[in-house]
């Protein structure tokens, strides 16, 4: 993909640089940058005073259970909703004061399927991708693409009503990226779908990340969203309770990490001190026939805890390691799962 | 630019949507060739008056005389009922009984001795002539009155060529609709009035879809997406009405005089107050089932008060009274009138009330959409 940057006359910092070998571009402070905005729906306040910066190049997740207020913060960066209070920019723009400029720079992949059925494939890529100012031969050139990298060329003419729901959710995509828009939000994009079309999603946001888009990704699926994102931000009743790597995260609960060994033999053949002498070992803790084993989060050691049984001549019946994902961090951090 | 391609999407689809479409243009066709046929009786043209002869003979009365032969003139130019003198009573009278003339009449000198012989066959045209002839006797009697007593008045009322011996509006075929010619315009504008639910379905299926949303997402203004629905569903509306119009013009023979131009305006505007009320209630009412119900419960009503199932004249001095609120009245006669007698003068007033309640909707439709999204 490749990128203009006439569009963008308002930056901070004149740093030109080479942006994928193509686009000439300058860099800015926060490519989306809340500010304690807050939006009520009558009596029920959706988003509270909520903060956030996400960076240019970013694969950005915003975790939380259903209803914790990540897609009213997608619909006011995206300008659908006004905010109460607050404010925010994308691209050191005001979405308040100038929304049309927010709205030129996005594709939004929205968490409904919002295709036409009784448009083709490459219709409907047109007419989202026209919205955007695309005319004549660069808009068939720019749907087509679209099309080729979902995985959908092969049916451009045909109708959406007879795909399946792994497929509309690629034209769901392809109609927010034919334009080539600088931030590509996808909500919940693989909502309801069978796994190899989530993996066919999953790598083609990597892909339309590696070739110059910022992602904003929403998801309550955490293994999604650990497994893509670099940053992560976690909401519960419309706040940002966390944020950061997912080192980050994890470490907000624990800086350890505890290896179980099960063993056949028995255990006054362990010797304790030689196990904590291996690196990162803090706790040991020996009942009936398994030995729980806490090392420092940082450090890994669990090649050298088996090689210590295995050169001790005693049998492992099993191991088990647990590292914490950032489900377990929701749950430590909000007391409930995410997808309850 | 957006407005257009919202526009050009809205009629790609609606086009697409064949069951649409065969509602729109098949169903007001075959209305009109139904109720065309069915109503063709209940339609006063229907009765062909091109082919009444009537023989006289000319009494010793020279003044009657004349008057009559001004008559016959009167007569034959309204109706174009044929009279011809004979000097044979005899021929005249043999004529009625072959059967070639409607009626014969005898003038003497006295008009109040005028003999009209009838042919039973043509009862109902001997009966008007006979009731013509009432109303020229009496018209002769009250101008003999008045050469008696006032002989000066005689020259001005022997000159007013324009004796009013028929109500022309009442029997003159040329200015009434056939029940197809009436059933071509009522069934058109009727069926415009379904265009409500093209109007209503765009918004609806924009809002159930999420597309509203998502091309709201995009660099496009509400207003733009509004317009370009709305305008988008009129070109829609108004390419099956065109259809609609030249079929039954060219295949059924329907009259739609000879302004056709200014009868689509009129179709336009109705087109916009339709798709626009379609909008309205589309974001006025939420339920889906419920917005339909109030539809097609409106429709019906403003449909029989326009006269779009039967002639309101027909329907009672109430309803008459009450149509006035219907918008279909006026634009049916409106229409009724530019046909039949290039009359211009409710045009206005019924593009006028098509245009208000269409600014309603459409000012309902932004207030909602601009409080809401789509």
């Amino acid at each position: 993909m490749s990128y203009e940057s006439d569009d963008f006359p308002y930056y901070r910092q004149a740093i030109t640089f080479f942006y994928n070998g193509a686009m000439k571009g300058v860099l800015w402070m926060h490519i989306v940058k809340i500010e304690e905005v807050t939006k009520n729906f009558g009596e029920l306040t959706a988003v509270d005073r909520m903060s956030l910066q996400i960076e240019e190049g970013e694969i950005f997740g915003l975790l939380g259970p259903n209803g914790a207020g990540k897609s009213t913060v997608i619909n006011m960066i995206t300008g659908l909703f006004r905010m109460d209070k607050g404010d925010i920019f994308v691209l050191d723009k005001s979405v308040n004061k100038d929304p049309m400029f927010t709205k030129r720079n996005i594709g939004i992949v929205p968490q409904d399927i919002a295709i036409y059925e009784d448009l083709t494939s490459l219709e409907n890529v047109k007419f989202f991708a026209g919205l955007y100012g695309l005319r004549g031969k660069k808009l068939s050139a720019a749907a087509e693409e679209a099309l080729e990298f979902t995985g959908l060329s092969d049916q451009a003419k045909a109708f959406p009503k007879t795909f399946s729901g792994g497929m509309k959710r690629r034209l769901n995509i392809a109609c927010a990226i034919a334009h080539k828009p600088k931030i590509i939000i996808m909500d919940e994009p693989t909502v309801g779908i069978d796994p190899q079309s989530r993996n066919h999603i999953l790598q083609s946001v990597k892909k339309l990340n590696q070739s110059g888009s910022t992602i904003i990704y929403t998801s309550h699926y955490m293994e999604e969203v650990e497994e893509i994102c670099t940053r992560i931000a976690i909401m519960d009743h419309g706040k940002v309770i966390a944020q950061g790597t997912k080192e980050e995260l994890k470490a907000l609960i624990t800086d350890t990490n505890v290896v179980w060994v099960t063993i056949e033999d028995s255990v006054s053949r362990i010797e304790e001190s030689k196990i904590k002498e291996i690196p990162g070992v803090i706790h040991l803790d020996i009942t009936d026939s398994t030995i729980k084993i806490t090392s420092a989060r940082e450090v890994k050691n669990l090649g050298k805890i088996i090689q210590y049984f295995i050169g001790s001549g005693i049998s492992i019946k099993s191991v088990e390691s647990k590292i914490p994902d950032l489900e377990t961090v929701f749950l430590s951090l909000t007391g409930r799962r995410l997808r309850d | 630019m957006n407005m257009i391609r919202i526009m050009a999407k809205e009629f790609k689809q609606t086009m697409r949507d064949w069951k649409a479409n065969t509602m729109m243009i098949l169903f007001p066709i075959v209305l009109i060739i139904i109720l065309g046929a069915a109503f063709s009786g209940a339609f006063g043209n229907e009765i062909d008056l091109s082919g009444i002869k009537v023989q006289y003979t000319a009494g010793s009365s020279q003044a009657l005389k004349e008057s009559f032969q001004a008559f016959t003139e009167e007569i034959g130019r309204e109706l174009s009922i044929t009279f011809e003198e004979t000097a044979d009573e005899a021929e005249g009278m043999k004529n009625i009984q072959d059967g070639e003339y409607s009626a014969f009449i005898q003038l003497e000198g006295d008009p109040d001795e005028i003999k009209i012989y009838k042919n039973a066959r043509y009862d109902f045209d001997a009966n008007l002539v006979e009731s013509m002839l009432r109303t020229f006797v009496e018209r002769y009697d009250a101008i003999a009155a008045i050469a008696r007593s006032n002989p000066a008045m005689l020259q001005e009322i022997m000159s007013d060529t324009a004796m009013d011996f028929v109500e022309i509006e009442a029997l003159d075929k040329k200015k009434q609709p056939g029940s197809l010619d009436y059933y071509a315009v009522s069934m058109l504008t009727l069926i415009l009035m379904y265009a409500s639910i093209t109007g209503f379905s765009g918004i609806k299926s924009e809002q159930n879809g999420k597309t509203g949303s998502r091309i709201l997402c995009g660099p496009v203004r509400k207003f733009e997406f509004l317009v370009g629905k709305v305008v988008g569903g009129i070109t829609v509306t108004l390419v099956q009405a065109a259809i609609v119009i030249l079929f039954s013009k060219s295949v059924l023979k329907a009259n739609w005089g000879n302004d056709l131009l200014t009868i689509f305006m009129l179709i336009i505007t109705e087109a916009l107050m339709t798709i626009s009320m379609g909008a309205g209630v589309a974001f006025l009412i939420k339920s889906e089932g419920a917005a339909q119900a109030v539809l097609n419960g409106i429709i019906p009503v403003v449909v029989l008060l326009g006269g779009g199932y039967v002639p309101i004249t027909q329907m009672g001095e109430a309803i008459v009274r009450i149509s006035v609120i219907s918008p279909l009245r006026w634009l049916n006669t409106a229409i009724f009138r530019i046909i039949y007698d290039a009359d211009y003068s409710l045009v206005l007033s019924a593009a006028l009330i098509n245009l208000a309640v269409a600014a309603v909707f459409i000012a309902v439709s932004a207030i909602c959409a601009k409080k809401e999204g789509v």
